[in-house]
């Protein structure tokens, strides 16, 4: 079995030094508590948050409200389930918000000259999935960290997106009507389905196919990846490429959502798409995780977002216990690695 | 070896990239020439916007680029293309260097600026504000489109009228630490507490990054308090979030929106009634004031109590003690009459 720990470069951030005595057992019980804590944290957290907010808010709970969110939180899910792809592999992706940004602004434009919704769709999937393949390319190709390369991309995007948009705020129709949740299928918005859908299929080819195997193997050591014969590159490149697709999917939908296409366009998305995967639990080191954990990681954001204005607390919260939840989320990852590398070293 | 290469050449170029994205996305910036004729041609004037790009400051340029022409000098507009006070500072630092001999800026906060304020100074440079103002650093005028109270007060008395005067209202602002939103909040409670008893604020000052922020904080509040009968969109990024939010609620004529945003931005909504009114000044004035007061300036040439500004229909008021140059009233844009503003 190989371990988080194994991997070169990781070193320096992994514990000093064996313990002269073996900790072995203690290690071991801490090891299961951690792991505990790192599984269940999420779901306890949910409960907590929707007990509290339907105590607080006699409106937190109603179907409208809920549906609000949920289709509020469209494009953020979208773009966190192919962000996931890419943490698990190790790497991460800062460029996502205005990727999603500038290429609504092209579906704005392109659905203003009143191209049919298809071809707008489809121009959105294929800039999407250019975005996807240059940020893949600088990462796997070149060799650049994804950090470095995504914050270089994301300053493209973000002056290409100042520079398209001109000073013009472009209002548009939703690509397709359904896309801004109005559409329902029994109680539910066809857009929440869709999102659910596409975490659902991402979800069986993580957990089902040798490529989703690979993501694992790569984010775990990528040394060992590449001596068992997976293609580290090319895979690297797929899974950017459907982060890129999902962008361009997130862009239709947030332009649905928003209507409007300004110069500050999907910003904050970056953050937020981050802060879903790593509020999941799914290791920001690689290897761990899953897109069902960022689905609740994003449930948990978006709900924080709405619960606290409806239970009247100021914005300021919001910020702190998210940041705190990301630092336990962080610190518990941590400790695993170190307990783990404990255990290992004293076995 | 062919590998090390191409993942070196990698890393120039993520560097590259960075730092072309670095300069050129902050800021952009256009100079234009006034009609090089008159004898001070060789004067340039320069002003730095709060964010570049935006219709506003669009509408601004225009003004200033007009007044360039008829004093014969030449302006530079530029600005961050993301809020952003650090930027800021950086962009009019790089102006002072580039020795311009008077300059204007809108600051996004007020005390981060007094100190590239005083060093233009003392490098000889003339410096006001415009459009916001610094109030506790040393710029020799404030250019003021407004006061920040009769804006506040304003959008009230709009918000209010529309709600029959009674009722809950929520208030949608942009960055925490803007002193021209904060300010007019402010004066749009103080008139509340004044003249509109009945009026409730509810969920506090909410702020926001962008559109969609605003956006979502719109439909919270209308799902927390469905009896809201009034939002104020305070950014202009937040009005057309907070008016498609109305509009998605389907509670168009239920809840009135009223804000700071441009005639073109507020656009859509006027015209379908999401909107009920904007409440601005005529920023194409505000530019062409700038532009002649920092003239004014590098000439050396001292303000009076009234100002006869060439160019513009009323002469200007200062205000000695406060070193102010006022525009004048708001002006309440509403489905009548945006069409006749091109910012």
């Amino acid at each position: 079995m190989t371990t988080l720990t194994d991997s070169p470069g990781r070193g320096a951030s992994t514990p000093p030094p064996a313990p002269t005595t073996p900790t072995g057992g203690a290690g071991l019980s801490l090891y299961r508590v951690v792991h505990l804590v790192q599984v269940w944290l999420l779901p306890a957290l949910l409960v907590v948050e929707f007990v509290a907010f339907s105590l607080l808010s006699p409106f937190f709970l109603t179907p409208q409200n809920l549906t609000n969110v949920a289709v509020n939180a469209a494009d953020l899910a979208l773009i966190a389930a192919g962000l996931t792809l890419v943490i698990l592999m190790g790497g991460i992706d800062v460029s996502t918000g205005f990727a999603v940004g500038m290429l609504s602004w092209v579906v704005a434009s392109l659905m203003a000259a009143g191209q049919p919704p298809i071809v707008v769709f489809l121009a959105a999937l294929a800039g999407g999935a250019v975005v996807g393949l240059l940020n893949g390319m600088l990462t796997a190709r070149l060799a650049i960290p994804s950090i470095v390369a995504t914050l270089g991309t994301s300053a493209l995007f973000q002056t290409g997106l100042f520079a398209l948009w001109n000073s013009r705020d472009i209002f548009s129709t939703p690509v397709f009507p359904f896309l801004s949740g109005g559409a329902r299928l029994g109680e539910l918005p066809i857009l929440v389905l869709i999102v659910l859908a596409v975490y659902l299929v991402l979800h069986l080819v993580l957990t089902r196919t040798t490529f989703g195997r690979s993501i694992y193997a790569i984010g775990s050591n990528v040394e060992a990846a590449k001596l068992s014969g997976i293609n580290v590159r090319r895979v690297r490149v797929i899974g950017s490429v459907i982060l890129g697709l999902l962008i361009g999917v997130a862009a239709c939908t947030y332009l649905a959502r928003v209507g409007v296409v300004q110069a500050s366009s999907g910003g904050e998305l970056t953050m937020l798409a981050i802060a879903s995967v790593v509020v999941g639990g799914t290791s920001i080191l690689g290897g761990e995780g899953s897109v069902l954990r960022t689905l609740g990681g994003v449930v948990f954001i978006v709900v924080l977002d709405n619960g606290i204005v409806l239970a009247g607390v100021p914005s300021l919260w919001n910020g702190l216990i998210v940041g705190f939840v990301i630092l336990v989320a962080v610190s518990i990852n941590g400790l695993a690695v170190i307990i783990n590398a404990r255990k290992k070293r004293s076995l | 070896m062919n590998k090390r290469i191409l993942a070196a050449s990698g890393v120039v170029t993520a560097a590259v990239l960075l730092l072309a994205g670095c300069s050129t996305t902050p800021s952009s910036s256009s100079t234009s020439s006034g009609a090089a004729t008159g004898a001070s041609s060789d004067v340039r004037v320069a002003f730095v916007s709060q964010i570049e790009g935006i219709p506003y400051f669009n509408g601004f340029h225009t003004g200033g680029d007009k007044a360039a022409a008829d004093l014969g000098i030449s302006y530079t507009q530029t600005g961050p293309a993301k809020v952003d006070a650090t930027e800021q500072v950086r962009i009019v630092d790089n102006l002072v260097s580039q020795g311009y001999d008077a300059i204007a800026v809108s600051p996004l906060d007020p005390t981060s600026i007094n100190n590239s304020i005083t060093k233009a100074q003392d490098a000889g440079v003339k410096i006001a504000t415009a459009d916001a103002d610094a109030p506790d650093s040393s710029r020799s005028v404030f250019v003021s489109q407004a006061s920040d109270e009769s804006l506040g007060k304003t959008v009230m008395d709009e918000i209010a009228k529309a709600a029959d005067e009674k009722g809950q209202y929520g208030i949608i602002s942009g960055g925490a630490d803007v002193a021209t939103f904060n300010n007019w909040i402010a004066a749009a409670e103080k008139q509340a507490a004044d003249e509109y008893p009945d009026m409730e604020l509810v969920g506090g000052v909410r702020y926001t990054a962008d559109t969609a922020e605003a956006l979502q904080e719109a439909q919270n509040l209308m799902t927390a308090y469905p009896d809201l009968k009034g939002i104020i969109a305070v950014p202009s990024t937040a009005v057309p979030g907070v008016g498609q939010a109305v509009t998605n609620a389907n509670k168009i004529g239920k809840v009135a929106v009223t804000g700071f945003g441009s005639p073109q931005t507020a656009a859509p909504f006027l015209e379908s009634g999401a909107m009920t009114s904007t409440v601005l000044w005529n920023v194409e004035d505000l530019g062409y004031l700038t532009v002649w007061a920092l003239y004014q300036l590098s000439q050396g040439t001292e303000f009076e109590a009234e100002n006869d500004v060439p160019g513009l229909d009323d002469p200007v008021a200062y205000d000695a003690d406060t070193k102010t140059l006022l525009l004048g009233d708001p002006t309440v844009f509403t489905k009548s009459n945006y069409a006749d503003f091109d910012f």
